[in-house]
Formats: C-alpha cells, structure tokens, sequence
C-alpha cells in the first residue's frame, strides 16, 4: 500500500505535461548549440528575442556571482565569457523560480548564496570555469521548487512534517514522498539536457563522496550548501545545517583555514547578492 | 596564546607566532614587538589574524548584539542534530572560534566609526548652527 503511494507520487512528480515550462527561446537554442556551424552571434540573437529574459540574464551575470559585475553588457558577450552551460543555467533557474512568486523567496536566496559560495570555493580551489560550478550552485535545490509547483499538498505535508517530526527537510521528504530532492534534481536535469557535471552535482549534493564521476563539483557544492545554511543565508526549507562530510574538504585539499578565507569573501558578497530579483 | 584580529592589535603586544602570508614565507618573527607602524604595515600587507602571546584582549561577551555574535549564538541550534557526533563537534567548535574572530573584529570596527562619529559630531555642531539658520 505504502509503496503504491510512492510510486504514484513519483509518476505525479516527473509527468511531463505539468513540468515548469521553459522559454520557448531555450529549444531554439539548444538546437543551435548542436549545430556544429551556428556561432554564439546567432545564439546571442535568439536569446535577445526575449526581452524580459535577456534582462533577467543580464542582471545575473553582472552580479558579483559570477566574477564580471557590472561589466557584461550584451548576451553575446555573456556567452562569450561565461560559456553555454553557464547561461543555460541561468536561464532555467530564473524560469523555474518565476512561477513560484515570493513563496520561495528564500529558498531563492539561499540558492543565490550557494552559487555564490560556489565560485568562491572553486576559485580557492583553483578549478577552471568557476561559473559552471556557481550555476551547480544555483540549481541545487530545483527539485524542491518543482515539488512545490508540482504537488503543493504533499509539499505542505513535506513542510509540516519537518516541524512536526524535527526533521530535515531532506530527510522530510524521504520521510512522505520515499525520496528526496536529490532524486528530482537527477530527473529533472537530465530532463533539461543540462551537462553532466552539473547534473551530477545536483544530484550527489548531500552525499559528494558517493559521485561517480564528477566528485569534485559535487564536493564545491556540498561545501557551499553548509555555508549557506551557517550563514543563514535565504531559508533552503529548515533551520539546520547540513552534515559537513569530510570526504569533500579532503577531495578539493581543504584545510578549515581555507573555510575561514572562503566565509571572509563569501560575508563580503552576500550583502550585494541579497537585493538580487528573478 | 591568543588568536586576534588585526583591528584588536596594539603596540605592545607580542607575536606568539610568526605572521606568514598565504604561501608560508614569513613576513615577522615570532616574538616581535608590535608597534604602529608595523601593525599599519600587516595590514596593507592584508593581514587580517595575528597570534599574540598572553591573552590581552577580552573577546568574551565582545560585540553583543552585532552580526556575528549572533551566528555563534544560533550555532547551538544549527548543529542541534548533530551533538553526539565528534566530527560535527569539531566542526561546530571551529566556526564559533572563526564567528568569535569576527565579531570581536566587527566590534572594533564599530567602536572606531563611532568614535569617528562622536569626533565629527562636535565639529559639525557649527556648521549644523549655521545651516538652521539660514532656514
């Protein structure tokens, strides 16, 4: 009985024909990623048909996020200089938000907290393209987002329960649905066609050790989760914090004088991040 | 032994150990004498944590009632799930020590703007004068 429940919750959450609809810019683009011959001009220009999300775009990439701000002034630039992946990220999270009003305000802050610990941490790190790591960021917890969308009852019973049961709100999940977010984020991504690394890191968020191939993305944003709930920075759905696995500190070389420069950067930018609309 | 941040130095005070920047390359020895103008020159060198010997500043209690000294407050109720774990423990214990470090920093700020104020304050009594009466 219990697992008939389950496996219909499932089926509810992952029917196509209510998932968040992405702009209708973002097919047209993928297709001309795939074209070995389209140039980011042309992809520029599909984007820049869509006003209001070329603005939305805009204003995220010239936060102090992603390391440009203020300095990026037309889309094609921002392909140009933070790369496909990076926008299409930007473009889904701001989409995927949208439609949640200011409901989920905060758990929209604490996603712009953890890309923004993101980067930090990858630049500290010394990874390349710590964008990509900071779109990671944000995309962590969509899964919880399309819950809410998708199932507003079970989401309600998903919150209750955190308070009722002391529970995280991860383990709440687990607890009413028999899975968690981390599940949704695999289905949802892959959906979406985003890249494999940054599916990965969606997915293995709470447990980087058990990453198969992308472990030091899923460690970043591991790390990045903790220090936003510490900071309490936004609200990611309950009031503690994660457990810090060592495996990820050990992974990315870190010792906890590296948290210490990390949290220093991370306090400075969070007050820029904090007025950042969808 | 105690670990300060740089707004807390004075002249006095004595390097419990050496300053090194990021790379390990030592910039002053340990046991050095602080004065004005080498605190000045660690904190151009952005410097922003020194250990000094002794424990001469009371950072216990300091900057109530400001941002950091309320993280440390709520990390009881951050970590409340995880009180039997040792690691989680450490973990708790080292961010309450980072969170005392800045708070005591932010205090000093505080009191070094307010000073400021108060100086400027007097100053400004004239002009404020002059400019009510002109109204």
């Amino acid at each position: 009985m219990e697992e008939d429940l389950k496996t219909s919750v499932r089926g509810e959450i992952l029917s196509v024909k209510d998932l968040p609809t992405l702009p209708h810019v973002l097919d047209e683009v993928t297709k001309l990623v795939e074209d070995p011959d389209a140039s980011s001009e042309a992809i520029a220009k599909v984007i820049s048909t869509d006003q209001v999300l070329s603005a939305k775009v805009l204003k995220m990439v010239n936060s102090p996020i992603y390391g440009f701000p203020g300095r990026i002034s037309s889309i094609q630039h921002a392909l140009v200089l933070l790369g496909f992946n990076v926008i299409r990220g930007i473009i889904i999270s701001t989409s995927v938000f949208d439609m949640m009003e200011q409901a989920m305000k905060g758990l929209w802050e604490h996603s712009l907290g953890c890309a923004t610990a993101c980067n930090i941490i990858a630049r500290r790190a010394g990874f390349e393209d710590p964008e990509e790591y900071a779109v990671a960021g944000l995309l962590h917890d969509l899964g919880k987002v399309v819950t809410a969308v998708q199932l507003p009852d079970l989401h309600k019973t998903i919150t209750d329960t955190v308070k009722a049961k002391e529970l995280t709100y991860f383990q709440a999940e687990k607890d009413v649905m028999g899975f968690g977010h981390d599940r949704i984020n695999a289905w949802l991504a892959r959906h979406w066609g985003l890249p494999p690394n940054i599916r990965e890191a969606m997915s293995r968020h709470h447990a980087p050790q058990l990453a198969e191939f992308y472990k030091p993305m899923s460690c970043v944003v591991h790390i990045g989760d903790f220090l936003v709930r510490l900071f309490e920075f936004g609200n990611s759905g309950d009031d503690q914090t994660a457990y810090l696995r060592p495996e990820a500190l050990i992974e990315l070389k870190f010792k906890m004088s590296d948290l210490d420069k990390v949290m220093d950067e991370m306090a400075d930018q969070f007050l820029e991040v904090s007025d950042l609309t969808f | 032994m105690q670990k300060i941040p740089i707004d807390l130095a004075a002249p006095g005070m004595k390097l419990g150990k050496a300053v090194t920047k990021e790379g390990g390359m030592t910039i002053m020895a340990e046991g050095m004498e602080l004065t004005d103008s080498l605190i000045s020159r660690l904190e151009n060198m952005k410097i922003d944590r020194i250990t000094v010997q002794g424990h001469p500043v009371d950072m216990g209690g300091a900057g109530s009632g400001t941002k950091y000294a309320e993280r440390i407050e709520r990390l009881d109720v951050l970590f409340r799930k995880y009180a039997q774990d040792k690691w989680m423990t450490r973990v708790r214990d080292r961010m309450a020590q980072y969170f005392r470090i800045k708070a005591a920093a932010q205090e000093a700020k505080m009191k070094a703007m307010e000073a400021l104020l108060d100086e400027g304050a007097e100053e400004e009594g004239g002009v404020e004068e002059n400019g009510n009466g002109g109204e």
